[in-house]
């Protein structure tokens, strides 16, 4: 008791390690203690469970601690769940420029589907497949740090239909350490388990390796009473109990977390990380990390945020007000060239962290106005055939698995050369959006993944008794899955078969007709990273880099990677883009004479020069002459 | 920026040829029956190539500039490919007329009575070039070696952003100044001295058309006239 009192008194005494450039803090009446050092302050502190009381590891039965609870004392919770990686599922949120969607992959039924619910053009909300918050959450669990969808209040979640499970459960409360453990004490692959096993509200403090759990939420009964004895019938029934690791205490009960106030890469990349797959991928170690990394920036010095956690996304447009003066400096452009029309100096002037400004010499600045930094000087270079990567959020890079292939889907292409949000060409992955839809009128919608593995299982029990790698279905599936899902509901209702750019539906014979439609069409999102040195930008070497018959920057090809696709309305990188197939290689093919062309121009230019400077200095002797 | 200028200045130029036309404007010299080579067929040959690719690089940079708000794909495309030839013709052009183009002394005459261009009665003398021909050739020369030598430059990796920058504007508003002085060149061939502008269809231009415009001229080939004749 005593331990607690003081561990209550210390916590009550402690001083957040919030830097002065983290923002304002929440309010007068909760304002925290402040350290203002650039030492960090050490966070040797009391844990609290969700009720906000200290945590004994003696206590029995033991409660998880709630980072709501702990670090919220002094670190305005509210606050920072308001921030970006907090509002994964919340429509309210300026959604920005198109980014990484959640991709519902599932290879039975040949689904692969980018979801969103901040409503970017090409997405689908969860909602719409029918995906409630606790779908949501065990789906996407893995790569969401907790917080906004993941955390709804009681009063809310009694009203959902999975409210037993979430009572259960728990929330999937922000964790705090995801990003900011300083060392690897914090695991997020441990935190996956428990996204399987539903234990959600143990999350924190098992990843953190403070305690272990044992039992799953999932296989509790919705009655489940973590006070009554478990079943001997049914152990497994018996839910979560935990054990705290009582040396992670001190005599006080206090436990020391290696805070890092700055996130290092290697969190960030838990969730951030991107790599080439397919036979000709390089290995991970013949691969370069970023550039600026290399150069001993971190994530976070460009990706800034304060309390709010409203994160500097970076790229040129973006609204950041909450970030003035400095937001505009944080984008390639802002940080190595400067903003001449800003007021404040780091924008102003660029070169932040020492960036050296690019002269770009000889490159016609039409270039720097129709394309991002980025389509020249970053992601894989481009070859004549996209290739397949895979990403942490799609295909649980992160998570150590012997199920993922190079061929698990969902199939994700790059680098696509295609306008972004603002018009301008930069680099993309893309994926062609594949699932089965009902179509009212012109529009095509979704229907739920339940309903499509039904109807999947129905028409083709053979492909269902047998795991899939993501073979594509073949026409003939196609028809015979639509044939089963016509027959399985209203018999008025259309459906349709999405995949690789076009729909998919039977014709009254029964026959699979085919036909363009706009859900069908990529949805892309900009490649950011990895920068490439200078040396290895698009252009250096030469013009034709780009600007030749065969480059891959309008030539590269996107048709089937594997064998397994099928054929794609588009072939090549301009069809994307809708440009004029004779004007680029008309283009390209300029190029071939442009030495001749600057051969003979300068030598016009020489001839003119000449002309006016013999007759100018002889005119001008006999203005002399005259004047004397 | 270079839009408002270029808007203003060719609008002002036109007002400017529109007003002059409605004042000054000029009857042409009766039509004799005898004609006197005035260019050679090699000479009207590069004229019109010069003066087409001109015509197509004046449409496609000003469609750019003031229109589309870039210059890019097709439009950009005929803008280098007629911009070589065009180079090409006004360098011969340049290397045969230069002498012929010297400013003298009688230029000083033409000038302070406007070229006669103004009324005030017979027109100043002139020989084979008036000096408003002269003016406008060494204006085209120094407007057309700006914009060729700047758009040449910039295929160099000689400067960066802003050097490069520089370049095009030099570019840009030397191809405005070309414009212009092919604008009130036309309109004097056309219009200002009537009859002018069948010399580069035919070669051939009417012994008064001479007399009136090229007095100097006209003697001069009558004088040599009368020497072979002698001979």
């Amino acid at each position: 008791m005593k331990s607690k009192a003081v561990g209550v008194l210390m916590m009550m005494m402690a001083v957040a390690f919030v830097p002065p450039a983290l923002g304002a803090p929440p309010d007068e009446a909760s304002r925290p203690l402040r350290s203002d050092s650039r030492s960090p302050y050490v966070h040797r502190i009391t844990l609290y469970d969700e009720d906000g009381t200290a945590i004994s590891p003696e206590d029995m039965p033991p409660a998880p601690y709630s980072p709501r609870a702990t670090c919220g004392k002094c670190h305005g919770y509210g606050i920072v769940g308001s921030g970006w990686h907090f509002s994964a599922g919340e429509k309210s949120v300026d959604a920005g420029r198109r980014g990484e969607p959640w991709m519902l992959s599932d290879p039975l039924t040949g689904t692969q589907l980018p979801i969103s619910a901040r409503g970017r053009p090409g997405t689908y909300a969860p909602e719409v497949l029918g995906m409630t918050a606790w779908r949501f959450v065990l789906a996407f669990g893995r790569h969401l740090p907790g917080g906004g969808i993941g955390e709804p209040e009681p009063s809310v979640f009694s009203k959902m239909p999975e409210a037993a499970r979430w009572r259960i459960s728990g929330t999937l409360g922000i964790d705090c350490m995801l990003c900011h453990s300083g060392g690897v004490r914090h695991d997020p692959s441990e935190a996956n388990r428990q996204i399987e096993r539903q234990n959600l509200k143990w999350i924190p403090t098992v990843a953190m390796g403070l305690a272990s759990v044992r039992g799953e939420a999932r296989k509790a009964p919705d009655d489940w009473d973590p006070f009554m004895p478990p079943d001997p019938d049914h152990p497994e029934r018996a839910g979560p109990s935990m054990r705290y690791d009582k040396t992670r205490f001190d005599a006080d009960d206090r436990v020391l977390f290696d805070v890092a106030g700055k996130p290092s890469n290697a969190r960030c990349y838990f969730c951030h990380t991107s790599r080439e797959v397919g036979p000709d991928s390089p290995e991970g170690w013949q691969v370069d990390q970023d550039v600026h990394l290399s150069a001993g920036l971190g994530c976070v010095d460009c990706h800034r945020h304060g309390l709010d956690h409203a994160m500097v996304r970076g790229y040129e447009g973006e609204n950041t007000a909450h970030a003035a003066p400095t937001g505009p400096s944080l984008t390639c452009r802002g940080c190595h060239l400067g903003d001449e029309g800003a007021d404040a100096v780091p924008a102003a002037l660029g070169g932040r962290f020492g960036a050296p400004k690019p002269l770009h010499s000889g490159l016609p600045p039409v270039h720097l106005d129709k394309l991002v930094c980025t389509a020249c000087h970053s992601g894989p270079w481009p070859t004549g055939q996209v290739r397949r990567f895979q990403t942490s959020r799609a295909h649980g890079l992160g998570v150590a698995s012997k199920e993922r292939t190079d061929v698990t889907p969902p199939e994700i292409l790059g680098p696509v050369f295609v306008p972004g949000s603002d018009g301008k060409l930069a680099p993309h992955y893309m994926v062609w959006p594949a699932f089965w839809g009902r179509m009212a009128g012109d529009e095509i919608k979704p229907i739920a993944i339940e309903a499509a593995n039904e109807a999947v299982a129905t028409a083709l029990p053979e492909r269902s008794a047998k795991t899939h790698g993501g073979e594509a279905l073949d026409p003939e599936q196609v028809a015979s899955v639509l044939a089963a899902l016509a027959e399985s509901g209203d018999p008025q209702a259309v459906f349709v078969y999405v995949s690789d750019g076009r729909a998919h539906r039977r014709d009254a014979s029964g026959t699979l007709e085919t036909f363009e439609h706009p859900v069908a069409g990529a949805y892309t999102w900009p490649v950011a990273h990895d920068v490439r040195p200078a040396a290895q930008s698009l252009g250096s070497g030469g013009c034709t880099d780009c600007h030749a018959a065969d480059a891959p920057f309008s030539f590269g090809r996107i048709t089937p990677v594997t064998a397994a696709q099928g054929q794609r309305p588009v072939e090549l990188m301009y069809e994307l883009r809708g440009q004029s197939s004779a004007m680029l290689q008309a283009w390209a093919t300029s190029f071939v004479f442009r030495m001749a062309f600057k051969v003979i121009g300068f030598a016009c230019a020489a001839v003119l020069g000449w002309v006016l400077l013999v007759y100018g200095l002889r005119g001008t002797a006999a203005l002399l002459k005259f004047g004397r | 920026m270079f839009a408002t200028v270029a808007t203003i200045s060719l609008v002002a130029t036109v007002v400017l040829v529109v007003g002059h036309f409605a004042i000054f404007r000029s009857r042409g010299p009766d039509a004799g029956e005898k004609t006197v080579r005035r260019w050679g067929g090699w000479q009207r040959f590069v004229h019109a190539i010069t003066t087409l690719c001109f015509v197509v690089l004046a449409i496609t940079g000003f469609a750019g500039a003031l229109c589309l708000g870039r210059l890019e794909g097709w439009w950009l495309m005929a803008h280098v490919a007629a911009s070589l030839p065009f180079a090409i013709g006004l360098s011969v052009t340049a290397v045969s007329l230069a002498d012929p183009c010297r400013f003298a002394r009688p230029d000083g005459e033409w000038l302070r009575r406007g070229g006669g261009h103004f009324g005030g009665g017979r027109r100043p003398a002139a020989g084979r070039f008036d000096t408003g021909q002269k003016l406008f050739f060494w204006l085209v020369l120094v407007f057309g070696f700006a914009s060729l030598a700047s758009m040449m430059l910039e295929t160099t990796p000689l400067f960066s952003q802003r050097g490069l920058s520089i370049l095009h504007a030099v570019h840009r508003y030397s191809g405005l100044g070309l414009l212009i002085a092919v604008i009130l060149h036309t309109y004097v061939t056309m219009l200002a001295k009537p009859g002018t502008w069948r010399a580069m269809i035919s070669g051939q231009v009417s012994t008064g058309w001479a007399k009136r415009y090229h007095g100097l001229w006209q003697s001069s080939l009558k004088a040599e006239s009368e020497q072979d004749h002698e001979a």
